[in-house]
């Protein structure tokens, strides 16, 4: 599991690397019961505070996406079926992308369009 | 964070110990050259003797030296070059490592002059050592007695308390300012133009009340080997001779030695930055 | 309009307290009322221009710069009282190169330190030297601002002090040794606990690190505050304005920065953002675009604030 935090990324720290966690798990790079590098394994290969990871593990485990094994460290949740998580990364996508249109004066029917076009078109030039 | 948790400062043996290791670290190379100029003097003093006795009759024979407090007159000066060594590229302005140290910054400061100064004094016994040896070698040639004998005690105390003074007086300077070389150097020239201008414009006596710094019954002369101008007594002839006075520098040596000694304080207890 | 940034912060166990610290340097004031607070365990940014006076506020806490008035505590410990004791408890890298003594021989000189230093962890500090790669033959006085800059960090770092006061760690540094370097103050604290104080021209590399941030200009704390609250306050609104828009009233925070194109205003606030986009909204125009911050473009708005 490689994890790595987007230097344009305004929000804070631990929301990034809970959000790359959740990547991971949705990806299957973090498989079920897999380990997770240590608190301060991942503080110094991202050169962040390790307050910072503690509080993401934190709220890993709050959110029941990894458990803690007593002096042995954190691991991802086994599977989860309810597609809980990759709901969420779409919810996070659909917000990152309403809030460009809206930046960028569109509505969110133009920007559904848009996205539809694009990728139908996309489909159709790899198909030639 | 409760004080329990606090690390502690190191000790003061701690300290000294390690200032006297840097200070002589720092000294090496002053150390060398003091060894060598050592080795050479008493290798043209034996050979310049071991000449004479070769070419002249044996009515003109000299050993080369007697002792007496004079002797320790080039520790004297030596000591005086010796604090730029002891604070090396460290004028108050570039010192603000050594008081970043966990250690108060006057007694630190005390520390490396302290340590400055045990090594002057084993300088100073590795030089009488050379000029004990030289004393009984210089004899073996010339077949006479060594001269020694005839110096008294407080002339052997001068070989230590003469670099001291030296080491203070410039320490103050050293320690106080950013410019210790012009204070050195700008204090002994303005000391002899003012006692020169004082003597041009016809005003002997101040010339001569200015003078008795240097050579006065108490001034640094006095104080250094006892070379009063004016001798309060004298207790022998041998001393006689040389113009020596063991009472003045009975009372010239602590005089100066304790001055100098607060100044040094002084200057290291003042705050800068 | 800037005093309705915060400058204080919430109660708390503080490893730095300075209360109303005001110096002098002949009649330049390098200092003016400053009360630094920083929270056990915080890593504390401070920022601000070049002679804004950060590097004599760590000094006052070395007791190297006496304040002509005011206090400054550290653990509890006055910083000219008990000094000697409060450096035992702190880890320095100063902004001058020349620190250490220029004629020592580098290994020579961190035996040095560690003797004054009880604290002192050999093992700690071969691994520090190995990863700075540090020529311990060499002497202090012939090495490169860089190299002599890993050899403080060295000497800061191997005793494990409670509190790390760096100014400019990374000045002089090659671009992966900075990185290293930083990637060195991660593991440093998460093995210890630590309070760190740093300041830095590079600030986007501390974004990750720095809890903590106090902004100093001229001498004065113009703002001082957690990230938390810096990300919870402190945003930048982009309104779309119609022709001819009156602009509006007055906005329920500080306006930091206020930046006006044709048909587009974009305004730096301090305050809370669902009363701003309220009032933004009411008063005719479209909120386009609410983001928070990164860390070095929130310096700067702290820093040049104009209206």
């Amino acid at each position: 599991m490689l994890i790595s935090l987007d230097p344009q990324d305004t929000r804070p720290i631990y929301i990034q690397i809970v959000d790359e966690v959740r990547r991971a798990l949705v990806l299957g790079t973090l498989a079920p019961d897999g380990p997770l590098p240590s608190v301060r394994d991942l503080a110094v290969k991202l050169r962040v505070n390790p307050n910072t990871v503690s509080q993401a593990y934190r709220e890993l485990e709050r959110q029941g996406m990894v458990y803690v094994r007593r002096g042995q460290g954190t691991y991802a949740s086994p599977g989860q079926t309810d597609g809980t998580e990759r709901r969420t990364l779409a919810e996070g996508v659909a917000q990152r992308a309403l809030h460009d249109a809206r930046r960028n004066g569109l509505g969110v029917d133009e920007l559904i369009d848009a996205i539809r076009n694009y990728n139908r078109q996309r489909k159709h030039e790899e198909s030639l | 964070m409760t004080s329990t948790s606090l690390h502690p400062t190191p000790s003061s043996r701690t300290v000294a110990t390690e200032q006297f290791r840097a200070v002589g670290l720092a000294l090496r190379t002053e150390m060398i050259l003091f060894i060598c100029a050592l080795i050479l003097f008493s290798a043209l003093i034996i050979g310049n003797t071991i000449h004479g006795v070769q070419t002249h009759p044996p009515e003109h024979w000299r050993t080369g030296f007697t002792y007496g407090a004079p002797v320790a007159t080039p520790l004297f000066l030596m000591a005086l070059l010796i604090p730029f060594g002891v604070w090396r590229a460290e004028d108050p302005s570039r010192r603000a490592y050594h008081w970043s140290m966990p250690v108060a910054r006057g007694p630190h400061t005390i520390a490396k002059v302290f340590a400055g100064w045990a090594w002057l004094m084993i300088a100073a016994a590795v030089y009488l050592l050379f000029v004990v040896a030289l004393a009984l070698i210089l004899p073996t040639i010339t077949g006479e007695v060594s001269r020694f004998g005839d110096a008294a005690v407080w002339e052997w105390i001068v070989a230590f308390t003469a670099p001291t003074l030296g080491y203070l007086l410039t320490s103050i300077a050293v320690i106080g300012s950013d410019h210790a070389w012009r204070w050195v150097g700008g204090l002994y020239i303005g000391y002899w133009v003012l006692i020169g201008c004082l003597f041009a414009f016809g005003m002997q006596d101040a010339a001569q009340a200015v003078r008795t710094i240097t050579d006065g019954a108490y001034g640094l002369n006095a104080a250094m080997i006892g070379a009063g101008r004016d001798a309060a007594s004298v207790s022998s002839a041998h001393m006689m001779v040389r113009g020596l006075s063991m009472s003045n520098w009975l009372i010239a040596m602590p005089l100066w030695l304790v001055g100098s000694g607060i100044a040094v304080t002084i200057a290291s207890y003042r705050h800068r930055e | 309009m800037t005093s309705c940034l915060p400058t204080r912060l919430r109660d708390g166990e503080l490893a730095v307290d300075t209360r109303g610290i005001t110096k002098r340097f002949g009649d330049q004031v390098a200092l003016n009322d400053v009360t630094l607070q920083v929270p056990t365990g915080a890593v504390y940014l401070l920022v601000g221009p070049n002679g804004a006076g950060k590097s004599t506020t760590l000094k006052v806490l070395l007791d190297l710069v006496r304040a002509e008035k005011g206090t400054a505590e550290v653990f509890g410990l006055d910083t000219r009282e008990r000094a000697p004791e409060v450096r035992a408890n702190i880890g320095y890298v100063p902004e001058r190169p020349d620190w250490g003594y220029g004629w020592m021989r580098v290994g020579r000189l961190l035996e040095h330190h560690a003797l004054y230093y009880p604290t002192w962890d050999p093992n700690y500090a071969a691994r520090l030297a190995q990863k700075f790669e540090l020529r311990l033959d060499r002497k202090m006085g012939v090495l490169s601002k860089g190299q002599a800059r890993r050899v403080h960090l060295t000497m800061a770092l191997a005793h494990r002090p409670p509190l790390l006061l760096l100014d400019e760690p990374t000045d002089g540094l090659d671009p992966f040794m900075r990185d290293e370097t930083l990637g060195v103050i991660a593991d440093h604290l998460a093995e210890s606990p630590t309070t760190v104080v740093l300041s830095t021209h590079h600030v986007e590399e501390v974004e990750g690190l720095a809890d903590h941030i106090g902004v100093l200009r001229n001498g004065e704390l113009r703002a001082q505050m957690s990230r938390d609250d810096l990300n919870a306050n402190l945003r930048r609104y982009r309104v779309e304005v119609p022709d001819g828009w009156s602009g509006v009233a007055a906005l329920n925070g500080t306006v930091l920065r206020r930046v006006a194109a044709p048909r587009e205003v974009q305004w730096t606030v301090w305050g809370p953002e669902a009363e701003i986009v309220q009032k933004l909204s009411g008063s005719g125009g479209t909120v386009r675009e609410v983001v928070p911050l990164s860390l070095i473009d929130a310096t700067l708005a702290l820093l040049n604030p104009n209206d």
